[in-house]
């Protein structure tokens, strides 16, 4: 964009860049971009940087504004961001750091098929997905909820789905925060954030969400895929999808509430959509307890369309899901805020991490790991497009520089006005199709909004997040059939 | 002929809205707002009529809100926004008859989260108003 200023990063090292506190007065620490250099051309072409540093102005921030190679241009915050504040110190909360999308996220399960075993099937699995999984713009659907119901659902997260019979305890101790953040209080709910919410259970919605049909392409950690039971040529299902309209109008009230605490608290930040307030006040309490309310919501959301899955898999192969070996492998939030403790300048600080648009990735030996993975490090889900490539990682030790985070995709390049003017909604199916990949969509716009060439490619994220150390490549899958909605 | 114009935005889409009055701009940006996310599929279906207040802080904000409370609304009760009156518009509040009809009479075509503060503006020259909203999308 010529209207913006060059940007002066220093290198740190071939996949770290530093924004100086020197860019802006105000920033109370630096800025870290995890990128190399091909990456970082594409960086510097919006105002993804910027919004690094205008992040590093909120109170209480310790460390730096963290950036993953996903980075791009958001509202306030960038998106692929990760910002810590200590509690102790005044640090604050901002919704803005969350997102609209609370707790969008993704789950990776697998399966016991072989790519050449069910390849003549894919076509009508894909149609079977795409018919009883409800997607699209303010998808609806079967599952409807009374009032008193989505309170547990608020409460509960996934349980609430494996009490009703839609899951395992298996697939609970394989969801982040076992599918239910402590701390959710369903009183600070608006009636209308409820009116949103009921009728979206079990719904994909649109956008960048999907339901992916996957194959392993490739191993990279022979240990970890033993550990998870994974070859190559195995046939994968990847789910990527939020907390619905209920998410949106939770983030909605709070941020504009603490546009009021700005002025309230005396905080300046340089982008309103930055609006925080301590995470010890009670504004900052209350948004805490409505968050984890629309996170809960989000995993109970992605337990229903697991089971919905698990369901036509069984119609498709007549065959039960346990016997198809439909295990979950694991289930990662990407937008979200949690109290951590992590160790500062030496010292064990409760911190409040907001990760928007990035993964937590425990390393091994966590104390919230389960068993199984407390030797490999937690899996770390990272989707692609839908024409190249999505990936499984591990956490790390050295994530300890990030919180623990890593990235969460391949990060937008392209706007959706450009994607709408130079892409041909026909070619785009043709390309796909030669490449073998039967994609399902509710809208042609969102085809075309979600094409491959809008995307980094994922490939290149990936290496710098293995290569700078913070998570570390399991194995890469590629899109066998996409449902979008 | 259109009321609106879209700005680049890498993940998001933003919009610029311009009017002759304050009350054209509020109702040109609501318009636009459902016009990105629904194209009109059948001529007739019947209108409902909504009565919307929203009270602000500052002129801004009351744009911000006017537009995700009629958003909110328009999911929470399915509906998509034909026509709109502002009957009054101040800097800290605004009184509007909404016509509304329901979504099976539109094609939907993109899901927008929220309208969000960056970015947000609202600026007058001579007799022009002009608008810019970031949408969540």
């Amino acid at each position: 964009m010529s209207e913006m200023r060059e940007c002066s990063l220093e290198k740190i090292d071939d996949y770290r860049f530093r924004i100086p506190r020197s860019y802006k007065p105000g920033m109370r620490v630096p800025g870290i971009v995890y990128a190399d250099e091909k990456l970082l051309k594409d960086i510097r072409r919006d105002k993804a940087v910027e919004q690094v540093a205008n992040v590093a102005f909120l109170p209480g921030i310790v460390n730096a504004s963290l950036a993953m190679p996903d980075i791009h241009w958001g509202y306030g915050f960038c998106i692929g961001g990760v910002a810590a504040t200590d509690i102790d110190a005044g640090g604050v909360i901002s919704p803005g750091g969350v997102g609209y999308d609370i707790n969008c996220g993704v789950r990776l399960l697998k399966t016991e098929f072989e790519y050449e075993e069910i390849k003549d099937k894919i076509q009508e699995l894909t149609l079977a997905l795409f018919s009883d999984i409800p997607s699209g713009v303010g998808s609806k659907g079967d599952i409807k909820v009374s009032a008193r119901e989505e309170k547990e659902i608020l409460l509960k997260g996934s349980a609430w789905a494996v009490a009703k019979g839609w899951g395992t305890e298996e697939d609970l101790a394989c969801t982040e925060e076992r599918g239910a953040i402590v701390g959710a209080d369903p009183s600070v709910i608006s009636d209308r954030a409820y009116e949103r919410g009921k009728a979206q259970s079990g719904t994909l919605g649109s956008g960048n969400h999907f339901l992916e049909v996957q194959v392993i392409d490739q191993l990279y950690n022979a240990a970890a895929c033993d550990a998870l039971g994974l070859r190559t040529g195995q046939v994968m299902v990847m789910i990527h999808s939020g907390s619905r309209g209920f998410g949106y109008q939770v983030c909605e009230e709070y941020v504009r509430s603490m546009v009021r605490c700005l002025e309230k608290y005396g905080i300046n930040v340089p982008d309103r959509q930055l609006a925080c307030a301590p995470v010890d006040s009670p504004e900052g309490k209350a948004y805490l307890a409505a968050m984890r309310c629309a996170a809960n919501y989000a995993w109970a959301n992605r337990q229903c369309l697991m089971h919905l899955t698990r369901c036509v898999f069984e119609r498709v192969f007549s065959m039960s899901w346990q016997k198809m070996g439909m295990e979950l492998i694991y289930d990662v939030a990407h937008n979200i805020a949690k109290i951590e403790t992590h160790i500062v300048d030496g010292k064990e600080k409760k911190l409040c991490i907001h990760r928007k648009g990035a993964t937590r990735a425990f390393p091994p030996g966590h104390p919230e790991l389960p068993s199984q993975y407390k030797e490999i490090g937690q899996p770390v889900i990272i989707p692609g497009d839908m024409g190249r490539n999505s990936y499984l990682l591990v956490g790390t030790h050295k994530a300890a520089e990030t919180f623990y985070s890593t990235c969460h995709g391949a990060g937008r390049l392209m706007s959706r006005t450009a994607a709408l003017r130079s892409i041909n909604v026909n070619v785009l199916l043709k390309d796909l199709e030669s490449k073998g990949i039967i994609v399902k969509a509710s809208g042609r716009g969102t085809l075309v909004e979600e094409a491959p060439q809008v995307y980094k490619d994922v490939n290149d994220v990936v290496d710098v997040v293995h290569n700078a150390g913070i998570s570390k490549r399991v194995c890469r899958m590629r899109p066998l059939g996409v449902i979008k909605g | 002929m259109k009321t609106y114009s879209f700005l680049e935005h890498t993940a998001d889409i933003a919009i610029r809205v311009k009017a002759r009055t304050l009350k054209t701009l509020f109702k040109n940006a609501a318009l636009a707002m459902f016009d990105i996310m629904a194209e009109k599929k059948t001529r007739h279906a019947r209108e409902k009529v909504l009565y919307v207040t929203v009270k602000a802080d500052s002129l801004e904000d009351l744009l911000a809100r006017w537009l995700n409370d009629l958003l909110s609304l328009s999911s929470a009760k399915s509906f998509i926004c034909s026509r709109i009156k502002i009957e009054s518009v101040s800097a800290q509040a605004l009184k509007a008859k909404v016509f509304a009809r329901g979504i099976s009479a539109y094609r939907l075509r993109t899901e927008i989260k929220a309208v969000t503060y960056h970015e947000l503006s609202i600026r007058r020259r001579g007799s022009l108003w002009t608008g810019k909203v970031v949408f969540d999308v």
